[in-house]
Protein backbone atom coordinates (compact mmCIF):
# COMPACT_ATOMS: atom_id res chain seq x y z
CA UNK A 1 0.00 0.00 0.00
CA UNK A 2 2.74 2.42 0.95
CA UNK A 3 4.41 2.09 -2.47
CA UNK A 4 1.39 3.53 -4.28
CA UNK A 5 1.21 6.50 -1.92
CA UNK A 6 4.99 6.96 -2.03
CA UNK A 7 4.73 7.15 -5.80
CA UNK A 8 1.85 9.65 -5.63
CA UNK A 9 3.82 11.82 -3.21
CA UNK A 10 6.94 11.68 -5.37
CA UNK A 11 5.10 12.50 -8.60
CA UNK A 12 3.17 15.37 -6.98
CA UNK A 13 6.40 16.85 -5.60
CA UNK A 14 8.15 16.60 -8.98
CA UNK A 15 5.28 17.03 -11.41
CA UNK A 16 7.00 19.43 -13.81
CA UNK A 17 10.38 17.75 -13.51
CA UNK A 18 8.93 14.41 -14.64
CA UNK A 19 7.34 15.87 -17.79
CA UNK A 20 10.17 14.62 -19.93
CA UNK A 21 9.05 15.84 -23.34
CA UNK A 22 9.85 19.40 -22.21
CA UNK A 23 13.53 18.42 -22.33
CA UNK A 24 13.44 17.10 -25.89
CA UNK A 25 13.63 20.54 -27.60
CA UNK A 26 16.49 21.44 -25.26
CA UNK A 27 18.35 18.27 -26.19
CA UNK A 28 17.73 18.85 -29.89
CA UNK A 29 19.10 22.37 -29.59
CA UNK A 30 22.23 21.13 -27.83
CA UNK A 31 22.83 18.52 -30.55
CA UNK A 32 22.25 21.09 -33.29
CA UNK A 33 24.63 23.61 -31.74
CA UNK A 34 27.26 20.89 -31.33
CA UNK A 35 27.02 19.89 -34.98
CA UNK A 36 27.07 23.54 -36.01
CA UNK A 37 30.15 24.17 -33.85
CA UNK A 38 32.00 21.31 -35.57
CA UNK A 39 31.87 23.15 -38.89
CA UNK A 40 31.77 26.79 -37.85
CA UNK A 41 34.59 28.42 -35.90
CA UNK A 42 35.95 31.79 -35.03
CA UNK A 43 34.52 35.31 -34.58
CA UNK A 44 33.27 35.51 -38.18
CA UNK A 45 30.97 32.48 -37.92
CA UNK A 46 27.40 33.15 -39.01
CA UNK A 47 25.11 32.77 -35.99
CA UNK A 48 21.83 32.79 -37.93
CA UNK A 49 21.35 29.02 -37.77
CA UNK A 50 21.92 28.64 -34.02
CA UNK A 51 19.73 31.66 -33.29
CA UNK A 52 16.91 30.26 -35.41
CA UNK A 53 17.37 26.87 -33.75
CA UNK A 54 17.14 28.52 -30.33
CA UNK A 55 13.90 30.24 -31.30
CA UNK A 56 12.53 26.96 -32.64
CA UNK A 57 13.50 25.12 -29.48
CA UNK A 58 11.87 27.80 -27.32
CA UNK A 59 8.66 27.48 -29.33
CA UNK A 60 8.68 23.68 -29.04
CA UNK A 61 9.38 23.97 -25.30
CA UNK A 62 6.35 26.23 -24.91
CA UNK A 63 4.16 23.91 -26.99
CA UNK A 64 5.12 20.83 -24.97
CA UNK A 65 4.39 22.82 -21.82
CA UNK A 66 0.89 23.57 -23.10
CA UNK A 67 0.40 19.90 -23.98
CA UNK A 68 1.28 18.86 -20.44
CA UNK A 69 -0.92 21.54 -18.90
CA UNK A 70 -3.90 20.33 -20.93
CA UNK A 71 -3.25 16.59 -20.55
CA UNK A 72 -1.86 16.42 -17.02
CA UNK A 73 -2.85 19.64 -15.29
CA UNK A 74 -0.62 21.79 -13.12
CA UNK A 75 0.95 21.29 -9.75
CA UNK A 76 2.62 24.22 -8.05
CA UNK A 77 5.78 23.48 -6.08
CA UNK A 78 6.21 24.60 -2.51
CA UNK A 79 8.19 27.79 -1.88
CA UNK A 80 10.99 25.73 -0.38
CA UNK A 81 11.23 23.57 -3.54
CA UNK A 82 11.24 26.64 -5.79
CA UNK A 83 13.94 28.34 -3.74
CA UNK A 84 16.18 25.28 -3.77
CA UNK A 85 15.73 24.91 -7.52
CA UNK A 86 16.59 28.57 -8.06
CA UNK A 87 19.74 28.37 -5.95
CA UNK A 88 20.78 25.16 -7.66
CA UNK A 89 20.33 26.64 -11.14
CA UNK A 90 22.43 29.70 -10.20
CA UNK A 91 25.22 27.62 -8.70
CA UNK A 92 25.42 25.24 -11.64
CA UNK A 93 25.19 28.03 -14.20
CA UNK A 94 28.24 29.67 -12.63
CA UNK A 95 30.05 26.34 -12.45
CA UNK A 96 29.20 25.66 -16.09
CA UNK A 97 30.70 28.99 -17.17
CA UNK A 98 33.84 28.26 -15.20
CA UNK A 99 34.00 24.78 -16.68
CA UNK A 100 33.58 26.14 -20.20
CA UNK A 101 36.49 28.51 -19.59
CA UNK A 102 38.56 25.65 -18.19
CA UNK A 103 37.89 23.47 -21.23
CA UNK A 104 38.63 26.27 -23.65
CA UNK A 105 41.68 27.79 -21.93
CA UNK A 106 43.47 24.83 -20.37
CA UNK A 107 44.13 21.38 -21.73
CA UNK A 108 42.95 19.08 -18.99
CA UNK A 109 42.32 15.37 -19.52
CA UNK A 110 38.67 15.56 -18.40
CA UNK A 111 35.78 17.48 -19.89
CA UNK A 112 34.95 19.98 -17.13
CA UNK A 113 31.68 21.06 -18.72
CA UNK A 114 30.49 17.45 -18.99
CA UNK A 115 31.48 16.83 -15.37
CA UNK A 116 29.53 19.86 -14.18
CA UNK A 117 26.51 18.77 -16.21
CA UNK A 118 26.71 15.28 -14.69
CA UNK A 119 26.92 16.83 -11.22
CA UNK A 120 23.87 19.01 -11.97
CA UNK A 121 21.89 15.98 -13.11
CA UNK A 122 22.89 14.07 -10.01
CA UNK A 123 22.02 16.98 -7.72
CA UNK A 124 18.62 17.21 -9.44
CA UNK A 125 18.14 13.48 -8.91
CA UNK A 126 19.16 13.72 -5.25
CA UNK A 127 16.86 16.65 -4.56
CA UNK A 128 13.91 15.06 -6.39
CA UNK A 129 14.16 11.74 -4.53
CA UNK A 130 14.49 13.21 -1.04
CA UNK A 131 11.27 11.57 0.15
CA UNK A 132 11.89 8.22 -1.57
CA UNK A 133 15.57 7.55 -0.82
CA UNK A 134 15.31 3.77 -0.60
CA UNK A 135 13.58 3.48 -3.97
CA UNK A 136 15.32 6.48 -5.57
CA UNK A 137 16.93 4.73 -8.53
CA UNK A 138 13.89 2.61 -9.36
CA UNK A 139 11.48 5.53 -9.08
CA UNK A 140 13.52 8.10 -11.04
CA UNK A 141 16.12 6.18 -13.06
CA UNK A 142 16.54 8.40 -16.10
CA UNK A 143 18.33 11.26 -14.32
CA UNK A 144 20.63 8.89 -12.44
CA UNK A 145 21.56 6.91 -15.57
CA UNK A 146 22.10 10.09 -17.57
CA UNK A 147 24.37 11.53 -14.87
CA UNK A 148 26.50 8.39 -14.75
CA UNK A 149 26.76 8.18 -18.54
CA UNK A 150 27.83 11.80 -18.97
CA UNK A 151 30.30 11.57 -16.09
CA UNK A 152 31.89 8.47 -17.62
CA UNK A 153 32.38 10.00 -21.07
CA UNK A 154 33.74 13.16 -19.46
CA UNK A 155 36.47 11.36 -17.53
CA UNK A 156 37.36 8.61 -20.04
CA UNK A 157 40.29 10.66 -21.41
CA UNK A 158 42.00 10.29 -18.01
CA UNK A 159 42.39 6.62 -18.88
CA UNK A 160 43.79 7.46 -22.30
CA UNK A 161 40.51 6.82 -24.12
CA UNK A 162 39.88 9.54 -26.71
CA UNK A 163 36.52 8.02 -27.59
CA UNK A 164 35.39 10.96 -29.78
CA UNK A 165 38.11 10.22 -32.32
CA UNK A 166 36.49 6.85 -33.04
CA UNK A 167 33.51 8.82 -34.39
CA UNK A 168 35.70 11.06 -36.52
CA UNK A 169 35.30 14.05 -34.21
CA UNK A 170 38.18 16.37 -33.41
CA UNK A 171 36.92 18.22 -30.35
CA UNK A 172 36.33 16.51 -27.01
CA UNK A 173 34.12 19.32 -25.68
CA UNK A 174 31.89 19.40 -28.76
CA UNK A 175 31.59 15.62 -28.67
CA UNK A 176 30.60 15.61 -25.00
CA UNK A 177 28.11 18.38 -25.69
CA UNK A 178 26.57 16.31 -28.48
CA UNK A 179 26.27 13.29 -26.20
CA UNK A 180 24.68 15.49 -23.54
CA UNK A 181 22.07 16.57 -26.09
CA UNK A 182 21.32 12.99 -27.11
CA UNK A 183 21.11 11.88 -23.48
CA UNK A 184 18.73 14.75 -22.69
CA UNK A 185 16.45 13.66 -25.54
CA UNK A 186 16.48 9.99 -24.55
CA UNK A 187 16.01 10.73 -20.84
CA UNK A 188 13.15 13.06 -21.69
CA UNK A 189 11.34 10.47 -23.78
CA UNK A 190 11.96 7.81 -21.13
CA UNK A 191 10.61 10.12 -18.44
CA UNK A 192 7.50 10.89 -20.48
CA UNK A 193 6.73 7.21 -21.10
CA UNK A 194 7.13 6.53 -17.37
CA UNK A 195 4.83 9.32 -16.24
CA UNK A 196 2.17 8.34 -18.80
CA UNK A 197 2.27 4.77 -17.48
CA UNK A 198 2.37 5.88 -13.84
CA UNK A 199 -0.63 8.19 -14.02
CA UNK A 200 -3.93 6.40 -14.61
CA UNK A 201 -6.31 7.92 -17.16
CA UNK A 202 -9.24 7.70 -14.76
CA UNK A 203 -12.11 5.59 -13.54
CA UNK A 204 -14.52 4.19 -16.12
CA UNK B 1 -2.30 -2.52 25.61
CA UNK B 2 -4.00 -2.21 22.22
CA UNK B 3 -3.39 -4.61 19.38
CA UNK B 4 -2.51 -3.42 15.88
CA UNK B 5 -6.04 -4.31 14.84
CA UNK B 6 -7.52 -2.00 17.46
CA UNK B 7 -5.09 0.75 16.44
CA UNK B 8 -6.23 0.34 12.84
CA UNK B 9 -9.86 0.62 13.87
CA UNK B 10 -9.09 3.88 15.70
CA UNK B 11 -7.63 5.61 12.64
CA UNK B 12 -9.37 8.72 11.35
CA UNK B 13 -11.74 7.29 8.76
CA UNK B 14 -12.11 10.59 6.96
CA UNK B 15 -8.42 10.58 6.12
CA UNK B 16 -7.91 6.83 5.86
CA UNK B 17 -10.35 6.31 2.98
CA UNK B 18 -7.98 5.41 0.08
CA UNK B 19 -9.05 8.19 -2.31
CA UNK B 20 -8.85 10.88 0.35
CA UNK B 21 -5.58 9.49 1.67
CA UNK B 22 -4.15 9.70 -1.86
CA UNK B 23 -5.45 13.26 -2.28
CA UNK B 24 -4.02 14.51 0.98
CA UNK B 25 -0.72 12.71 0.38
CA UNK B 26 -0.40 14.37 -3.03
CA UNK B 27 -1.40 17.81 -1.75
CA UNK B 28 1.03 17.58 1.17
CA UNK B 29 3.90 17.30 -1.33
CA UNK B 30 3.14 20.52 -3.20
CA UNK B 31 1.86 24.07 -2.74
CA UNK B 32 -1.32 23.50 -4.75
CA UNK B 33 -2.68 21.38 -7.57
CA UNK B 34 -5.43 21.83 -10.09
CA UNK B 35 -8.39 19.50 -10.57
CA UNK B 36 -6.93 17.78 -13.63
CA UNK B 37 -3.61 16.95 -11.99
CA UNK B 38 -5.37 15.46 -8.96
CA UNK B 39 -7.55 13.41 -11.27
CA UNK B 40 -4.44 12.08 -13.05
CA UNK B 41 -2.60 11.43 -9.79
CA UNK B 42 -5.43 9.50 -8.16
CA UNK B 43 -7.22 7.98 -11.15
CA UNK B 44 -10.60 9.11 -9.80
CA UNK B 45 -13.49 10.14 -12.01
CA UNK B 46 -14.54 13.80 -12.08
CA UNK B 47 -17.61 13.12 -9.97
CA UNK B 48 -15.87 11.00 -7.37
CA UNK B 49 -13.00 13.49 -7.10
CA UNK B 50 -15.43 16.36 -6.54
CA UNK B 51 -17.21 14.42 -3.81
CA UNK B 52 -13.98 13.52 -2.00
CA UNK B 53 -12.65 17.06 -2.22
CA UNK B 54 -15.93 18.43 -0.86
CA UNK B 55 -15.68 16.16 2.16
CA UNK B 56 -12.12 17.25 2.78
CA UNK B 57 -13.08 20.90 2.41
CA UNK B 58 -15.99 20.50 4.85
CA UNK B 59 -13.53 19.07 7.38
CA UNK B 60 -11.20 22.03 6.87
CA UNK B 61 -8.39 19.91 5.46
CA UNK B 62 -8.22 21.53 2.01
CA UNK B 63 -9.09 24.87 0.42
CA UNK B 64 -10.74 24.90 -2.99
CA UNK B 65 -10.45 28.02 -5.11
CA UNK B 66 -12.31 28.42 -8.36
CA UNK B 67 -10.96 31.04 -10.69
CA UNK B 68 -10.62 31.90 -14.34
CA UNK B 69 -7.28 31.52 -16.08
CA UNK B 70 -7.20 32.90 -19.63
CA UNK B 71 -11.01 32.92 -19.61
CA UNK B 72 -11.14 29.23 -18.71
CA UNK B 73 -12.41 27.94 -15.36
CA UNK B 74 -9.67 26.52 -13.16
CA UNK B 75 -10.04 24.83 -9.79
CA UNK B 76 -7.00 25.05 -7.50
CA UNK B 77 -6.81 22.88 -4.43
CA UNK B 78 -4.47 23.53 -1.54
CA UNK B 79 -3.98 21.63 1.68
CA UNK B 80 -4.62 23.66 4.83
CA UNK B 81 -2.32 23.78 7.84
CA UNK B 82 -4.80 21.54 9.65
CA UNK B 83 -4.75 19.14 6.69
CA UNK B 84 -0.96 19.08 6.54
CA UNK B 85 -0.69 18.27 10.23
CA UNK B 86 -3.42 15.64 9.98
CA UNK B 87 -1.89 13.75 7.05
CA UNK B 88 1.56 13.83 8.58
CA UNK B 89 0.20 12.46 11.86
CA UNK B 90 -1.83 9.86 9.97
CA UNK B 91 1.23 8.50 8.17
CA UNK B 92 3.15 8.43 11.45
CA UNK B 93 0.33 6.42 12.98
CA UNK B 94 0.34 4.01 10.03
CA UNK B 95 4.10 3.50 10.31
CA UNK B 96 3.77 2.90 14.05
CA UNK B 97 0.97 0.40 13.47
CA UNK B 98 3.10 -1.42 10.93
CA UNK B 99 6.02 -1.63 13.36
CA UNK B 100 3.72 -2.82 16.15
CA UNK B 101 2.14 -5.37 13.81
CA UNK B 102 5.55 -6.75 12.89
CA UNK B 103 6.50 -6.97 16.56
CA UNK B 104 3.12 -8.49 17.46
CA UNK B 105 3.56 -11.12 14.77
CA UNK B 106 7.05 -11.98 16.09
CA UNK B 107 5.77 -12.34 19.65
CA UNK B 108 2.61 -14.32 18.88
Amino acid sequence: MQNRYTQIQFIAANYSRLQGLREVPVGMLVVFVSVWAMYNHGPTADLTAPLLATAGAALLYWLTGRYYDRAFGRVKQTRQQRNREFISSIVFSVLALLAFWLDAAIQIPVCALGSVFAAALFENFWRATESVRKEAISIFPENFVAAILILVISILPVFGLSWWQAFGMKSQVVSVFMVIGIVIILAGVWGHVRIVRALPVGEA
Amino acid sequence: MTTPFEELANLDKLIHEPSRLALLTALSACDSADFLSLRRLTGLSDGNLSVQLSKLEEAGLVNIQKQFVAKKPSTQIKITKKGGTAIQRHWEQLNTIKQNADAWEDNS
